[in-house]
């Protein structure tokens, strides 16, 4: 019988039907990584599991009981323990009691004092390498060590299904290996482990099994060689396949014009709280050109987007024609001529199409503003049909162009675009991405595109960077990526 | 009869001016996120300074009234200056605790302010003398002049608020800053100035409702808290951040405290507003109009 046993398991919030119909089992001595792109379910999926959300239909076994109505510290009793994405240590405890806070009796009347809780804290901090700091406090640790004592807190429990979600996020490269090693060497054979993350190459090297999940129906499960070879994975990582040779022939756009530099970016480091999200990473973008940024969800791209825009704090400079904005807000920066269209879209939702494009023009005047309502109105026409309806009551594909046109209202020197396709249909992909082709290749627009959608990406781009967790790892012309990277930019 | 007539009368003086008391209150709150504890003080704060300088320098009222209302303005910006903005802009505080002290922030100054308002012009109530004299007979009952004259503008001022923000370039600023602020600043407009603005308005809508509401039922310190939690509850009622929602809201907020007062006692006014807001949090916590 399986450790783990789920069938037909939904999860609506709202309207969204967030998991569907999602059957898995797992057996004793599996790891098992739940993977997919953003909105694909997986965290929701795993949440049900840990007993943070309850599913509205369908069945979670855990060891043959029925388990879905239960709360989370029934299911940990029952054998099951979770590690979650953020941690709260307590900061004025030490390692070693906040270690012990796991394996303290849940109820408060229950005053009996396991005499073996130290040994087993002890010993739960030595299998995962923090035995030289078990009286260091949590706040003067690296986040790495922090990550590992909530694994240490979880082992600690002896817990025949371990639960991970997203343990790898914002560590750095090495960090990622040596907790993969550490959790694979304390855990005993017969536990089964779960994980969910975004960081596909650590899940990859980490299991021995792959579920992968798109708009929260599964549509792959196996060995991880067999899921990450799957067409429709493959697919839905990379908007259309690398292997149907579309994208053999050199991108249709054109070369780079001038040896102007207009972007020249030096980010040592950006961090939220203590997990790093970039690092040692530079772009240089000169009029003219098309240069995408392409990596997996949680590489850092929007993070990078927002440094430019200086929506987050980060250590290195960015320059602008050479000058530096580090210091500037970012109100400041679009009016140097940089104009952003956010992942988040940012749209004004209460306002009309006419309305949101005219906070765009805002420091237009009349004559002007009408001149560049006529030019989006031309590069998106749907716009113009739409023009007094409140912007939330477009549809995914419209309101990208509504944000993209906001953007242009600006009249900017370089447009800066987050995922543009993220949740398109392909006719609406189509529809962008002739756009911007016109833009750049008619108008010559400077253009900085963060896309998943690699497709996508190098069918407009002049030069591509690849960012993987965090740093620039691959960077030139689109046909030698295709050429140089290919097939290996998954795993 | 009479009763009835009076009970709806002065139910819709009393709710006009409510309503203008609210429109600061939403503003700040949908536009800044910002839920301001130190509201009433606000409102108390224009009543006295223009009572003060209008009994004691015997000022005409025009101008007391425009000192009052200048008071609450620069407190307004004090507010922010000295509270809201640090908090927004500190890296100590981590960005998910921000909302928490700037709503702490809100509730010690609104005690600083009070405690002030105590001790340089003591606690006894003060009342604003009447804009005109004369009345006239409605309805069995006789209604001011005064009274009119204080719905009437209370409306024009709540009608020229919605021209403004919906017609004119600051207006839509504000608009579109309560919607997304992040969007505001990469259409290249600077956020400083929208709370610049937000602000400044913020103090010049509680400083007029504040005169407006001590020249009708009169105003003291002690009653700064009672008024925060009557424009709180009018907020909620009508939907965080919904104006219109607060509009109408407040009369009904409005009429039930008229009909406690003449029905049951006056000193009960306030008490159905936060049997109210009970209510609205356990079966509608979104309000009647939900969001905008």
């Amino acid at each position: 019988m399986a450790l783990l046993e789920v069938s037909g398991l939904n999860k609506r919030f709202g309207g969204i039907r967030a998991v569907k119909d999602v059957d898995l089992s797992v057996q004793e001595g599996q790891i098992v990584g739940l993977i997919g792109p953003n909105g694909s379910g997986k965290s929701t999926l795993l949440k049900l599991l840990t007993g943070v959300h309850k599913p509205n239909s369908g069945s979670i076994r855990f060891d043959g009981r029925e388990i879905h109505n239960w709360p989370i510290n029934k299911r940990i009793k029952q054998g099951m323990a979770i590690v979650f994405q953020h941690s709260r240590p307590l900061h004025r405890q030490t390692v070693l009691d906040n270690i012990k806070l796991a394996l303290l009796p849940d109820r408060v009347f229950n005053i009996h004092y396991p005499g073996d809780i130290e040994a087993k804290a002890l010993q739960a901090a030595r299998l995962l390498g923090l035995e030289d700091v078990v009286d260091a406090y949590p706040g003067s640790l690296p986040f790495g060590y922090i990550r590992r004592m909530e694994v240490a807190k979880a082992l600690a429990l002896s817990p025949r299904l371990l639960l991970m979600d997203e343990p790898f996020a914002g560590l750095t490269p090495s960090e990622v290996g040596e907790l993969a090693e550490l959790i694979l060497s304390a855990r005993h054979e017969k536990q089964a482990i779960v994980l969910v993350d975004h960081n596909v190459k650590a899940v990859y090297s980490f299991v021995n099994r792959i579920i992968a999940l798109y708009v929260g129906a599964k549509i792959a499960d196996g060995e991880p060689r067999e899921v990450m070879a799957n067409a429709e994975v493959r697919r839905v990582f990379l908007g259309k396949s690398m292997d149907e040779g579309q994208i053999l022939q050199p991108s249709m756009a054109s070369e780079p014009g001038g040896d102007n530099l207009l972007l020249d970016l030096d980010i040592e480091s950006l961090k939220y709280g203590k997990a790093e999200i970039l690092r040692n990473v530079s772009i240089r973008i000169r009029e003219g050109e098309f240069a995408s940024i392409v990596g997996l969800n949680g590489a850092g791209k929007s993070s990078l987007m927002k440094a430019v825009t200086g929506l987050v704090n980060y250590t290195g400079d960015v320059k602008w024609r050479g000058m530096s904005t580090k210091r500037m807000t970012t109100a400041q920066i679009i009016r140097l001529g940089i104009a952003f269209a956010p992942e988040t879209r940012e749209l004004f939702h209460h306002m009309s199409v006419k309305e949101n494009l005219e906070m765009g023009g805002e420091r237009l005047n009349r004559h002007e503003l009408e001149a560049r309502l006529e030019d989006v109105y031309a590069l998106f026409p749907i716009l113009r049909e739409r023009v007094a309806q409140p912007a939330y009551t477009l549809s995914g594909g419209e309101q990208q162009m509504l944000t993209i046109g906001r953007a242009l209202m600006q009249a900017p020197s370089l447009l800066i675009l987050d995922e543009p396709t993220l949740g398109l249909a392909p006719v609406v992909l189509e529809a962008i991405s002739e756009a911007l082709l016109k833009l750049h290749q008619s108008r010559g627009l400077t253009i900085l595109l963060a896309e998943q959608n690699l497709h996508f990406a190098l069918k407009l781009s002049n030069s591509i960077y690849l960012l993987d967790h965090g740093s620039i790892s691959w960077h030139g012309a689109v046909a030698d990526f295709v050429q140089e990277v290919g097939d290996k930019f998954l795993v | 009869m009479q009763l009835f007539w009076e009970i709806l009368v002065n139910g819709f003086i009393v709710s006009s001016i409510y309503a203008l008391g609210a429109m600061g209150f939403s503003l700040i709150f949908g536009t800044a996120g910002i839920l301001n504890l130190a509201h009433g003080a606000y409102l108390v704060l224009a009543a006295i300074v223009a009572w003060f300088f209008i009994s004691y320098f015997k000022l005409p009222l025009p101008a007391g009234l425009a000192i009052g209302i200048l008071a609450s303005v620069l407190f307004s910006y004090l507010l922010f200056f000295l509270l809201v903005n640090p908090i927004d802009k500190s890296k100590r505080i981590p960005e998910e605790e921000k909302a928490i002290f700037v709503l702490t922030a809100t509730l010690l100054w609104s005690i600083i302010i009070e405690g002030m308002l105590d001790y340089v012009f003591g606690s006894t109530p003060v009342v604003i003398p009447p804009f005109v004299s004369g009345s006239m007979h409605v309805f069995e009952i006789s209604v001011t002049y005064n009274m009119i004259i204080l719905a009437m503008i209370s409306l024009l001022i709540i009608g020229l608020l919605w021209f403004a923000i919906n017609r004119t370039r600051p207006g839509k600023m504000l608009l579109a800053a309560s919607m997304s602020r992040t969007g505001v600043a990469i259409m290249g407009i600077e956020l400083k100035r929208v709370y610049l603005l937000l602000w400044g308005i913020y103090g010049i809508l509680a400083g007029i409702s504040g005169v407006l509401l001590a020249a009708f039922l009169g105003a003291s310190a002690r009653a700064a808290p009672e008024l925060t939690g009557m424009a709180f509850s009018i907020v909620v009622l009508g939907g965080l951040g919904s104006i219109t929602g607060s509009f109408f809201a407040s009369y009904i907020i409005g009429y039930l405290g008229t009909l406690t007062a003449y029905l049951i006692s006056p000193s009960y006014t306030p008490l159905p507003a936060f049997f109210v807001l009970v209510v609205i949090l356990l079966l509608r916590p979104q309000g009647l109009f939900g969001r905008f």
